[in-house]
């Protein structure tokens, strides 16, 4: 959890913006891993879609 | 509004599709919104040479979050060419870096997203093809002489006089819905419709005015680009340091207690040079190791050591007459030589 946050500032995003992205997943996740809810495999993410009806939210965020 | 989207994350270049997932590649963080088709609904994301979150809200993503499930409802309910209408025009074919013929010879591991950038400009300058162009992506609204809310990020806030934005008649509280062929739901989107969009071009600016969502009539005007509206600042680009312009020298910026020092006000553009190699804009304009270059094109106001490398980028072209003014011991100084030709040796990023 730590390590993402400091990923994402280092990104330089702001504590609202981070919030609204791990926020809802920090709850749903309930003690998982923070990065199980975001899938890494964009054709996993495409089955999702189709399989839920709902739209993607792809994020590139480059780690230097 | 996480919930309603399936999110994924990527964290490296290596095999995206970069005419599909194209996006400014100097920054860290960009997201897409889009259906399992790959269609684009929005782009949202991008920065300015202030801070790398400047261009960004929690409130502006949840605008366009919100606009993007409405467009995904409703693009079930229309036929091909309509629901065509309400996504960002997709590319003719693949890309992927490693089709980059110098990424993909001198290259092993992660690629970054500057690096792609950095690949692309080495590449057409071992082409023969690099062009001031390619360097100036992804330009602001305020080139055109408008600024966005940043809580909403397409509604628009400013309009400044005597710009091109004001000669359209746009106006405060227009909601910009769509430019040319690209819908538009973020500055983002804006800011790729612009990119994408020719030189010499005029561009057709949808926008819905009146109180948000009721009686709000779409109106098309007609906004003409004049100057150098592609312009921006180069100055925190990763990708500068493989721009292809043979400066030929080694310098830094003077600090301000520095500056004071040499006897100048703080404020003062201070570049000291290390030294002078090789050819180069250095060599064409005179400069000698020790020199304090304190004026540029009759601008004097402090620069970091890459903004000065910026401005000479935004300022000149090869064949331009560059003019430096410059501290020499004592005496001041007006150097002017040419900008030279594009050229690098460099085959390989950092």
């Amino acid at each position: 959890m730590s390590s993402l946050l400091s990923g994402l500032r280092s990104a330089g995003l702001s504590l609202g913006l981070m919030s609204l992205i791990v926020g809802g997943l920090a709850a749903e996740a309930a003690g998982q891993s923070l990065v199980a809810g975001w899938h890494s495999d964009l054709d996993e993410a495409r089955r999702a879609s189709r399989e839920t009806g709902k739209p993607i939210f792809l994020v590139f965020r480059c780690v230097r | 509004m996480r919930r309603e989207f399936v999110c994924a994350r990527i964290t490296q270049m290596n095999d995206v599709d970069i005419a599909r997932f194209e996006f400014d590649y100097d920054t860290t963080w960009t997201s897409f919104l889009l259906d399992a088709d790959l269609n684009i609904y929005s782009r949202y994301g991008g920065r300015d040479e202030n801070v790398a979150e400047g261009r960004m809200s929690k409130e502006s993503l949840l605008q366009t979050m919100r606009e993007v499930l409405d467009v995904h409802a409703q693009r079930r309910t229309l036929k091909e060419m309509a629901a065509a209408a309400l996504v960002h025009p997709g590319p003719p074919e693949e890309s992927r870096p490693e089709d980059i013929p110098l990424l993909r010879d001198n290259h092993e591991g992660c690629i970054h997203c500057h690096q792609v950038q950095e690949y692309r400009l080495l590449q057409a300058a071992h082409d023969g093809v690099f062009n001031r162009r390619l360097l100036f992506g992804y330009p602001l609204p305020e080139g055109l002489g408008l600024r966005f809310a940043r809580d909403h990020g397409h509604r628009i806030e400013q309009v400044e006089e005597r710009t091109p934005a004001a000669r359209a008649g746009l106006r405060k509280g227009d909601i910009v819905t769509r430019v040319n062929d690209v819908p538009i739901h973020s500055e983002y989107d804006f800011r790729w419709a612009l990119h994408r969009a020719p030189d010499e071009t005029v561009l057709r600016i949808t926008v819905e005015r009146g109180k948000e969502g009721v009686d709000a009539e779409p109106l098309i005007v007609e906004v003409v680009p004049t100057g150098n509206w592609r312009q921006t600042e180069l100055g925190w680009r990763k990708s500068l340091r493989s721009v292809p312009f043979p400066l030929g020298m080694l310098g830094y910026a003077l600090g301000k207690e520095e500056t004071r020092t040499a006897g100048l006000p703080p404020d003062r553009l201070a570049i000291k040079v290390l030294s002078v190699r090789g050819k180069g804009l250095a060599q064409n304009v005179g400069l000698e190791k020790g020199d304090l270059i304190i004026g540029i094109a009759g601008r004097s106001d402090a620069r970091s050591y890459d903004q000065f490398k910026s401005d000479l980028l935004r300022l000149y072209e090869p064949g331009d007459q560059v003019r430096l003014h410059v501290l020499r011991g004592e005496r001041e100084l007006d150097l002017t030589g040419q900008f030279p030709d594009w050229h690098t040796t460099d085959t390989s990023v950092p």
